[in-house]
């Protein structure tokens, strides 16, 4: 490199760390990406800034609720897109027509929601019952959005044999959605009812009604425990059974 | 047993967003979207153009996760990148030409307290200590161009400094605090 080079590779050197910035003027940002795609010791150095930059904007807050929303339903639409590789629709049981956005935004609240892995299969056939059992897709995403926020609580729901029935996402004002994983239908004239236990004492967090699918509810204040009976419709004052299903808040 | 995209490392959910999963993609954005957004929220001074911001960030990210290379950062470097080009593009645009030369004329009267919009409390102390190793004339010109959204020709006329003073200050006091964060242990995650 002659001196005359090397000056120049000075001032373009300069000009990468303003790059880094997104502070050079217009009229000398291609001047500069030409220089990147030639140099690797500038794009190291470019890469370097830019963390250096990341760390001032360093910021630990959650996600904002909201966007996520309209993020989905914004890569929902997209006929574009190839079929996603993760097939929603195997096993002979076809789901309701839904569109794409819908199982989409269940995919994400029953993973998200559970927090562990399953046999993609499972999913799939969870997924056609979330979506075959719930009409509200607005629902959906507001369960989807309380199981994003970092501040929620999830929990699952076992059954006394260990089984999970249903997974749950809590806010920390005590608003939250539960989502059926593998409760049955009951018979006409019953309804599956939810409970916070506070001290030994049930105090009902809201109906789940027959074919569960997706619910809000609302947690007492120092609830320990999230449990669901069965009882009949309408709902109960105090639980007249024992739980078929329980989780630790 | 599928993945657990929770315990994903950030490379391999960029795999799995590449493979159009929304649900990694959502995860992604429970990992990131806060600092995209507080960033943005940052720069743009507006809660609803943050958002806005957010948004196509990772509405472009879900079109375009092969442009992620691990090789070359982090995927909240990536991220915060183009959320803050993104955020600089909307503030330069010719619509908000006025409320930009406004801002112009107010920050000219109060100068850039770059210390003061570094808030995590997690890393702040650090960040703290590390700027403390750059000279004013740095700091000054890193927080006007980064978090001011101003190009260093303006940094200079609202300085009263020669142009070139302030790209080198720019440089030398990233290049500063570059070392100074390593030193710290601080990293992006």
């Amino acid at each position: 490199m002659t001196e005359h080079e090397s000056d120049i590779h000075e001032s373009i050197r300069d000009l990468v760390a303003v790059y880094a910035l997104d502070a050079l003027e217009e009229s000398e940002v291609a001047q500069v990406e030409d220089h990147l795609r030639d140099c690797p010791r500038c794009r190291d150095e470019l890469a370097g800034y830019r963390e250096t930059a990341a760390l001032l904007a360093y910021a630990g807050t959650p996600a904002p609720r909201g966007v996520w929303e309209k993020i989905s339903e914004e890569i929902g639409d997209g006929e574009a897109h190839p079929a996603p590789k993760l097939s929603l629709m195997i096993g002979s049981q076809k789901p309701a027509a839904r569109t794409w956005a819908l199982r989409a935004a269940a995919a994400a609240a029953v993973l998200v929601l559970t927090g562990t892995g399953f046999e993609i299969s499972h999913q799939d056939i969870r997924i056609n019952q979330l979506t075959a059992a719930l009409a509200d897709q607005s629902l959906i995403r507001q369960a989807t959005a309380v199981a994003l926020d970092p501040a929620a609580r999830r929990l699952a729901l076992t059954s006394p044999s260990g089984q999970t029935q249903a997974t749950a996402a809590v806010l920390p004002d005590g608003i939250g959605y539960v989502v059926s994983e593998a409760m049955a239908a009951l018979p006409a004239g019953r309804t599956y009812q939810l409970w916070s236990i506070v001290s030994g004492r049930a105090i009902s967090a809201g109906l789940m009604g027959p074919h569960p699918g997706v619910t809000e509810f609302r947690l007492a204040d120092q609830a320990g425990i999230l449990a669901v009976t069965v009882e009949p419709a309408g709902g109960s004052a105090r639980p007249t059974s024992e739980p078929v299903a329980s989780g630790s808040v | 047993m599928g993945p657990d995209l929770q315990t994903l490392s950030d490379p391999a959910l960029v795999v799995a967003i590449g493979r159009w999963r929304p649900e990694a993609l959502a995860e992604a954005y429970r990992r990131h979207g806060g600092a995209v957004f507080a960033l943005a929220q940052r720069v743009l001074g507006d809660r609803a153009r943050a958002e806005d911001v957010t948004q196509t960030v990772f509405t472009s990210f879900w079109e375009s996760a092969d442009r992620f290379d691990p090789e070359r950062g982090s995927l909240r470097v990536f991220l915060l990148t183009m959320g803050h080009r993104r955020a600089i593009d909307m503030i330069r645009s010719d619509g908000r030409r006025r409320a930009r030369e406004e801002r112009l004329a107010s920050q000219a009267e109060a100068p850039y307290d770059l210390e003061r919009e570094v808030w995590d409390i997690t890393v702040a102390d650090q960040i703290r200590q590390a700027l403390g190793s750059l000279s004013e004339g740095e700091r000054q010109a890193i927080g006007m161009a980064y978090f001011g959204g101003h190009t260093y020709r303006e940094v200079a006329e609202l300085l009263g400094q020669p142009e070139g003073t302030v790209k080198t200050r720019i440089r030398s006091g990233l290049q500063r605090l570059r070392i100074a964060l390593a030193e710290t242990g601080v990293e992006v995650s």
